[in-house]
């Protein structure tokens, strides 16, 4: 099967952000991608989208774009925006172990991307973060 | 994501279904802070219909853990979907949650 690709551009705002996701998240299960990949996509795609509207200040033609890949067994996801340059691969990990009162209500998001994705990189292309994400799949997981 | 609210057995149950992400934790955590603000029940929640949570949803979780604690009442997780029971294991929840399998065992243990 080859590949099928598509694009998502759209201001940094959490309005759209939300229409983007359902779109992507309806290009997904248009390709076949079982429910539980498609789940933990959306998932990191949360985490980073959140992210990435935290640090870039809608306006002066700022924008979000993804580029969604879908072959091979796998999902890949470019995620680029104009903000500052951030390098989330760099977060260092939650500790997990503290008790209920010393441990933060924070800081889980980037370690839930590392842990459900097989891939994930940054680099800062030109003015903007990019960030790929990528899981395979096989086409009998539920 | 909806979420529906019961009290069953001098409890409060929250059931989910959907997804709990950036956009829908808002009205989870609304819907929790109206059970915090009941002083005598215990609180569970059903989680037999959520696909997936994302860290924003997981902070709802520890708040009303952090602010349960001292008050001892009881906050009891229940029936978890193999993903998010993923999630809750890879972000160290079991140790601070308490998880049961069913319905049924959360209202009786929790």
């Amino acid at each position: 099967m080859a590949a099928a690709t598509q694009d998502f551009s759209f201001a940094p705002e959490p309005d759209a952000m939300a229409t983007a996701m359902e779109a992507f998240s309806a290009f997904l299960a248009d390709q076949a991608v079982p429910d539980s990949m498609v789940n933990r996509v959306m998932m990191a795609l949360d985490e980073l989208l959140t992210n990435s509207l935290r640090h870039t200040a809608p306006g002066n033609g700022r924008r979000v774009d993804l580029k969604v890949q879908v072959g091979r067994g796998a999902v890949t996801v470019d995620l680029f925006d104009d903000g500052p340059a951030f390098d989330p691969t760099q977060v260092p990990p939650p500790d997990l172990d503290l008790a209920l009162e010393d441990r933060p209500i924070g800081g889980l998001g980037v370690h839930l991307v590392r842990q459900f994705m097989d891939v994930f990189q940054y680099e800062r292309a030109g003015n903007r973060n990019h960030v790929t994400i990528a899981k395979h799949f096989k086409q009998d997981d539920p | 994501m909806t979420i529906t609210r019961e009290d069953q057995d001098g409890k409060i149950v929250l059931t989910l279904s959907g997804q709990i992400d950036s956009k829908t934790a808002k009205a989870f955590e609304e819907e929790i802070n109206r059970a915090l603000g009941d002083e005598q029940s215990g609180i569970v929640i059903d989680c037999a219909d959520l696909a997936f949570i994302s860290s924003a949803g997981l902070r709802i979780f520890l708040i009303a853990a952090k602010k349960l604690k001292p008050r001892k009442r009881s906050l009891a997780v229940c029936s978890l979907q193999p993903l998010v029971a993923d999630i809750f294991q890879t972000t160290g929840l079991p140790g601070i949650l308490t998880i049961f399998l069913d319905r049924e065992s959360a209202l009786a243990g929790g």
